[in-house]
């Protein structure tokens, strides 16, 4: 398929007259990842407009936050975007070790890390099954992705005590140490995972319905997904090579060795691949991350913090890379135990916001492939 | 049915006037088919979802099904095979309540799930289902069975428009547009063992195949016609990956989204036996029908032997379609049509004018 | 520091990418009539790799769960004295984010508060899991099981007083061997001051 066919060009008939229809594709629907809803205007085949509907998954939790401390707020960061719960902790820990001033002691860095880089295993794999589940290869795909998910939160489990809502960073470092058997299992799934990732390349990679389908659909250009304030792998598949983890090497991130891919067209095929170079890049920095935390002397995993933090007057901004985008926590402080503001930074919101340039043009099949290919999670979009 | 006429003719000759003994066989053998497609129904369910779970490492139903009748130890052996889960399907089908729109049309709503399974019962008389064993032996069964199984796009123009719902609509003019454009490259395809077998008759292709002479076989013209009939084929009974459809993500389920209970599971059941006449004529066309080792042996060991000759063809190759199914993504709507006009009609005509010049010229040469 | 991604446009012949993709599901096929990816406690979890049927039979078989697991909060009772660990100091209370603990703390005949729940509820259905009153506890008193299967019928029997609530630490110890080796010491000692600040045969379960 060539570039020139990608984009509708309406032609002029001059004894038909059609009108635009509208579409509702309603809160309730198989493959729109959670309740989200979308208005569309169709010619025909042909999307002229699209308009998102959200919040029906608002759980005003950042106004819930305000009436809690800083420690009883984390366990909600475990629920804001539910697949990536380890990141989203570590994004709000980060944000109060600002506001606070509170170092981190080096073993539980590492730990941070490790935990950051398994969840972006755990989320793309996810991303990358649902995508094709979307496609419609029979949940095939997402059996293999879940199979190797299982095997990550079986680590989780371990080390946290829940396989999804982790609840497992604190201000100061982790809340637990590692237990007895997560090194050996966590050396198994490091060794294994680039078999899994090149099985799935050899299975979906090259495959013709797959490249038809997903290339020169949906493109977002670098220029206007910067315009647009999209982050994650969506820019990136776009050209433009933005990681937070390279910009800001918050964390352990300055003294590891990794590369960034980047896309060229920027359409869905990209974001597809981005995902799968992402996941090999990630078991770059877990088997650096792992030496790293074997040549650290064991030691506290947690700096001395206040049971109940009152940190002093100001705002601090913290963010990180999640597996979909920059995640923000803008927090105000007015020196009690309670935070003043407490905002969210989603990327999933923010990378749906070029949802309608990126469709116009297209057929109604497209939209729910693109819809997956941007990666939301509506709990993240609607909080 | 011959062979059935003429055994009840021994019976009953001297009872009974001919006619009667006709009529007798015909009972018979539509009761035979009627009670035949249901089975191979359920099975090709239970092969679809047992199968697509291993592709997966799970395994599928496997809690009701065949076991020990001791409660204890069915509890015990969980490797049952599930093979009473379509029963168990069928039971929940018959217990849903039946909704029929208001504003559609009622008559037509209530009679388009009947007819979405004739034709498909329709064809089940041309098939030899082993040595003898059709139920009616045509010299032109290969127009016949072209031109039934394609009353069904009619069928399901019916069933968009009674459901009073323009998705329904819009689902339902898809898939025959679908229909319609996937049939061409299909009968081009079967033209092809056609001029091999210089004869319409199905039976008389199926002869013409004993010994291994495969039509699949014919290297390059039988099996590039075998692949095109494959895919065309796969395009016509709504399968992956041109199911587009009917399982699509904007029109929820396409043609049959208004129906509820036992209509469903009548649509359902239409496709599905669908899904195994294709296999079927796949099997009796390209590769040599209940044709096996065995088959000469006279007596009823013969008629045994071909009858499991043919079903293994014919649900191996179903088995192909699960593993398509299990393994690939689907097509586009535009991208659906263009592969059938673009690609495959090309292909097939090309394939039908070489055969032609390759038979005349090898009979030429045989002289 | 950049890799930009290969979009494979060089040419193939039609269709290798579908037949791989069809060797891929034949092999994961062929491969499921093989092992099972178990995990049994003590034996090698996910022996197979990648193949191997994934599934756990449930409810015969049953996936272990680790020692760390978050179910739900249950108060802990010494086995030899039966005194209660809890001292209602409202620490577990104060630290729930969704304040679904509460606690009355005991008097005794004098009107002076002693370190003895009178009431102790928490209202299961409404519980998080985050175990941030387990690690609250000074006293090693509440602490989170392994409840996996949970349903009711109905809604007051999430409301657990403190007698559905307690369990001896023998059970604890057994079933969370690690945990409770981290706080076992100091739980003990605490415990022994505790059952010097309260009046005799308060705080003791009856057996």
């Amino acid at each position: 398929m060539n570039r020139e066919t990608a984009v509708h060009v309406p032609m002029e008939v001059e004894e038909l007259e059609t009108e635009p229809i509208t579409l509702n594709i309603g809160p309730q629907h198989p493959s729109t990842h959670g309740v989200f809803r979308m208005k569309v205007q169709l010619q025909g085949e042909t999307i002229v407009a699209l308009e998102p509907i959200l919040g029906y998954l608002h759980r005003c939790q950042e106004k819930l936050a305000e009436g809690h401390t800083y420690l009883q707020s984390i366990p909600y960061t475990d629920r804001l975007d539910y697949i990536c719960s380890m990141t989203n902790n570590h994004a709000y820990v980060l944000a109060v070790e600002k506001l606070a001033g509170i170092e981190v002691p080096r073993r539980a860095e590492c730990i941070r890390v490790i935990m950051d880089e398994l969840t972006r295993l755990l989320n793309h794999a996810l991303a990358v099954g649902f995508l094709l589940n979307d496609m419609g290869a029979w949940l095939t795909p997402v059996q293999y992705g879940l199979r190797e998910r299982e095997k990550i939160l079986d680590l989780f489990e371990m080390a946290s005590g829940s396989r999804m809502m982790c609840n497992y960073m604190r201000f100061g470092g982790v809340a637990h140490d590692l237990p007895e058997g997560f090194m050996p299992l966590l050396r198994k799934v490091v060794a294994e995972f680039p078999g899994f990732i090149d099985e799935y390349e050899r299975f979906l990679t090259t495959n013709e319905i797959l490249l038809s389908r997903c290339k020169y659909v949906g493109i977002l250009p670098p220029d206007r997904a910067i315009a647009y304030g999209v982050t994650g792998p969506v820019l990136r598949a776009s050209g433009v090579p933005y990681d937070v983890r390279k910009v800001d090497r918050y964390s352990l991130y300055g003294e590891i060795d990794f590369d960034v891919p980047i896309g060229t067209v920027g359409d869905v095929y990209d974001r597809y691949l981005v995902r799968i170079y992402e996941m090999r890049q990630s078991v770059r920095i877990l088997e650096q991350a792992i030496r790293m935390l074997e040549e650290t002397p064991p030691g506290d995993i947690q700096s001395k913090v206040p049971r109940s933090l009152k940190p002093p007057i100001g705002e601090a901004y913290g963010r990180i890379e999640s597996p979909k985008g920059e995640l923000g926590f803008y927090l105000v402080s007015d020196g009690s135990e309670k935070p003043y503001r407490w905002r969210v930074r989603a990327p999933s919101f923010v990378n749906l916001t070029p949802l309608e340039e990126m469709c116009r043009g297209h057929k109604v099949a497209d939209i729910v492939l693109i819809l997956g290919s941007i990666d939301i999670t509506m709990a993240e979009v609607d909080r | 049915m011959e062979l059935l006429i003429q055994g009840l003719n021994r019976l009953l000759g001297q009872a009974l006037p001919d006619w009667a003994v006709v009529l007798i066989g015909m009972a018979i053998v539509i009761t035979l088919i009627f009670v035949l497609a249901p089975v191979i129904f359920m099975f090709l369910t239970w092969l679809l979802r047992r199968g697509i779970a291993r592709f997966a490492d799970r395994i599928g139903p496997n809690r009701t099904g065949l076991g020990p009748f001791n409660k204890e130890r069915t509890r015990q052996r969980w490797p049952l095979w599930g093979l009473l889960q379509p029963v168990a399907d069928g039971v929940k089908m018959f217990t849903k309540e039946d909704i029929i729109p208001d504003k559609g049309d009622k008559v037509l709503h209530r009679m388009a799930p009947i007819a979405a399974i004739v034709p498909a019962m329709l064809v089940f008389a041309v098939i030899p289902f082993g040595k003898e064993l059709s139920a009616v032996d045509l010299n032109v069964g290969v127009v016949y069975v072209v031109a039934v199984s394609s009353l069904f796009t009619l069928v399901l123009l019916v069933a968009g428009w009674s459901s009073n719902n323009k998705y329904s609509l819009l689902g339902a003019m898809r898939t025959a547009a679908q229909m319609v454009s996937y049939e061409v490259p299909m009968v081009l395809s079967l033209v092809v063992p056609v001029l091999f077998a210089r004869s319409l008759s199905l039976n008389a292709i199926v002869a013409a195949q004993a010994g291994l002479r495969w039509y699949i076989f014919y290297f390059p013209l039988g099996t590039l016609a075998f692949l095109t009939y494959f895919t065309a084929a796969l395009a016509e009974v709504n399968h992956t990956p041109f199911d587009l459809p009917e399982a699509d993500s904007e029109i929820v389920a396409g043609y049959i989204t208004e129906y509820s209970g036992m209509k469903f599971a009548l649509f359902f059941m239409g496709e599905f036996i669908n899904q195994f006449l294709v296999c079927a004529l796949a099997t009796v066309l390209f590769l040599g029908g209940w044709q096996g080792p065995g088959v000469g042996i006279g007596g009823v060991l013969g008629y045994l032997l071909s009858v499991f000759w043919f079903f293994l063809k014919a649900f191996a190759l179903y088995f192909l379609f699960v593993w398509i199914r299990a393994t690939w993504p689907r097509l586009r709507v535009d991208q659906l049509m263009g592969f059938a006009w673009k690609r495959l009609v090309p292909i097939t005509l090309g394939n039908v004018l070489v055969s032609g010049l390759a038979v005349v010229v090898w009979s030429l040469l045989r002289k | 520091m950049t890799i930009v991604v290969p979009r494979h446009d060089e040419f193939r012949p039609f269709g290798t990418g579908l037949i791989k993709g069809l060797l891929v599901t034949m092999a994961h096929f062929i491969r499921s009539y093989g092992k099972r990816n178990l995990r049994i406690p003590g034996k090698e979890p996910f022996p197979g790799g990648r193949f191997g049927l994934f599934t756990v039979q449930y409810p015969e078989e049953r996936a272990p769960v680790p020692d760390r697991y978050r179910g739900l909060p249950i108060l802990l009772y010494d086995d030899a004295t039966g005194a209660e660990l809890c001292t209602a100091c409202m620490s577990c209370a104060r630290a729930c984010p969704v304040g679904i603990i509460h606690i009355e703390q005991g008097v005794d005949e004098a009107g002076k508060k002693i370190p003895y729940a009178q009431h102790f509820m928490i209202e299961y259905e409404s519980c998080l899991n985050c175990g941030l009153c387990a690690e609250a506890c000074p006293f090693g008193s509440i602490v989170m099981d392994h409840h996996l299967e949970t349903a009711r019928t109905d809604r007051e029997g999430f409301r657990m007083t403190k007698e559905r609530l307690l369990r001896p630490i023998s059970y604890y110890a057994q079933i969370a061997p690690t945990v409770w080796a981290e706080i076992r010491e100091e739980a003990e000692k605490r415990l022994e001051g505790t059952i010097k600040r309260r009046p005799a045969g308060v705080g003791v379960v009856r057996r």
